[in-house]
């Protein structure tokens, strides 16, 4: 008759982390797949020919106000401040940093101005950077003088 | 053995399921925000306080001001027959704040939904033409000092009531700050209080200690009932949403595909406004609050005119928003996004047509107040 044997839970515990593991893999491999269907432009005419097929695209550009995240999909576009600039003060760096707003568009009719600009053509569009940049509006006067 | 390897299987199955929870909620959701549901989308964590974002501090110098209710039950505010300690004084200022960040956050609700009906309504219906009339009237109701006077005041002596009818009528005349008005009028300057002060110059820390209890629950009382006011205009727009959205009247923004982006501002409709003014001067329809003689008249405004009225309609903001109070306050000519939005907006007619376009509950809602005073005066 067989003696029966403990369980060895160091073994177990080790092997269920290894199968942890090992699903986490497949999770980023299969996530970065999906990823990489979307296009990552260099440039603006890159990003802006991708907006208005409606395709998916990301343009990361490095500006004075600091590092600006745009991204288009399904004819939906969205801009984030990923950085402020390093010399920013911290009252704005706190209002605007990882903040984002979405503008939806027609198929061929990009608003070049969401690039180009902060503040002009977001009018028609929503989230929390747009409030922010509203809020800011008020004392730009003083600040540009 | 098998019922050994079965349970050996299940413990293992169970220690996967904890990790792969505990590893994919860690790495999904930012700092500040936890994931609202397994698979579900991340949302901001509420501090202890129940504050929104940056809303501040003082809810004696800033929701006194902004808040009034149209219940007729008053607060129940008086001075207390014992001197409290400064400990319940400091816990009834917390709460003051609390209330005052749960304020805001109505507000938004009631914002967000209000913007949402607006979108939704047939712009042909007699429901829309009168909407933005109403909707003013609302918030002109829940910022009116008159309403104020008559819901929270009814406790009082006739003589209390003569001292703060002063510091109404102090705060409905221009240009005298918030601050200067609570100097000459509210609690502090009741008899009760007087005859606290001078009842015993040893008393005097006492006395300070009731008035300061009494402004901060009345601080409360302000703003339970305008958020239970904001939540009740917010149900009751909820509810013509539905209606609307069962008669087939879908939002544009539900009906395409959304993209799968991390900080993914709300999706919430916004109504296509158009500007008031022009750089040319000639001024177009339509804001949100504004008839349409309203929108007529502006463009016989000379740019001074709107160079003040700007300046008038931001300082009133400044003055009822925390937020705009630590803008006001920071060192903006070294911010390069401050500068780069003085270039994009130069005059006060561009940062007017602005406020009104890209409207943050305070902002808009004060220009709107201040042009409309222009044409009641």
């Amino acid at each position: 008759m067989d003696k029966k044997k403990k369980p060895n839970f160091l073994m177990v515990g080790l092997g269920s982390a290894l199968i942890t593991l090992g699903l986490l893999v497949v999770f980023f491999v299969i996530s970065d797949s999906l990823k990489a269907s979307s296009q990552t432009c260099t440039n603006s005419a890159c990003f802006v020919s991708a907006a208005n097929s409606c395709a998916d695209a990301t343009l990361t550009s490095e500006e004075p106000i600091g590092t600006v995240k745009h991204s288009t999909s399904g004819c939906y576009y969205l801009k984030t401040i990923v950085k402020a600039n390093s010399s920013e003060v911290p009252e704005v760096k706190s209002l605007i940093e990882g903040k984002s707003l979405m503008c939806k568009y027609d198929p061929g009719n990009f608003n070049m101005n969401w690039i180009s600009y902060i503040s002009e053509d977001i009018e028609y569009c929503q989230g929390p950077l747009k409030e922010a940049i509203g809020e800011l509006i008020v004392f730009s006067e003083s600040a540009a003088k | 053995m098998k019922r050994r390897v079965k349970k050996e299987m299940i413990f293992v199955l169970i220690c996967i399921f904890i990790l792969s929870i505990g590893f994919v909620s860690a790495i999904t959701c930012p700092a500040g925000t936890r994931q609202e549901f397994a698979g579900g989308s991340c949302i901001p964590i509420v501090g202890e306080s129940g504050k929104a974002a940056g809303t501040g501090t003082s809810a004696s110098t800033s929701s006194s001001a902004a808040t009034a209710s149209t219940s007729a039950t008053g607060p129940s505010v008086s001075f207390p027959s014992n001197t409290p300690t400064q400990a319940e004084v400091n816990a009834a200022k917390a709460e003051a704040d609390r209330l005052y960040g749960e304020q805001q956050t109505a507000w938004d609700r009631y914002s967000k939904t209000s913007t949402e009906l607006f979108w939704l309504l047939d712009t042909e219906s007699e429901e829309f033409e009168t909407f933005s009339d109403k909707q003013f009237a609302f918030e002109d109701t829940l910022f009116s000092e008159e309403e104020k006077d008559n819901s929270i005041t009814h406790q009082w002596s006739e003589a209390d009531l003569e001292i703060v009818h002063d510091w109404v009528d102090c705060r409905n005349s221009d240009p005298h700050p918030f601050d200067y008005c609570w100097s000459i009028g509210g609690y502090d300057n009741t008899p009760e209080y007087q005859s606290c002060l001078e009842a015993s110059e040893e008393w005097q820390d006492a006395c300070s200690l009731k008035s300061d209890l009494a402004n901060a629950q009345l601080d409360q009382w302000h703003a339970k009932t305008t958020v239970a006011a904001l939540d009740a205009k917010a149900a009751e727009y909820n509810k013509r949403i539905a209606e609307l959205q069962k008669q087939g009247k879908g939002d544009k923004w539900e009906e395409d595909e959304e993209p799968e982006e991390q900080n993914q501002p709300q999706q919430a409709a916004v109504p296509p406004f158009q500007s008031i003014v022009n750089f040319d001067n000639n001024f177009q329809p339509l804001d949100m609050h504004l008839s349409q003689p309203q929108i007529d008249m502006l463009g016989e405004i000379p740019p001074a005119r709107i160079h003040d009225l700007f300046h008038s309609a931001a300082n009133n903001a400044v003055q009822n928003n925390p937020n705009l109070q630590n803008l006001a306050n920071a060192n903006l000519q070294n911010s390069p996004l401050a500068n780069r939005l003085g270039a994009e907006n130069p005059d006060a007619a561009s940062k007017l047509q602005k406020g009104v376009s890209l409207p943050p509950p305070s902002l808009g809602n004060f220009i709107n107040q201040e042009v409309n005073k222009l044409f009641n005066t």
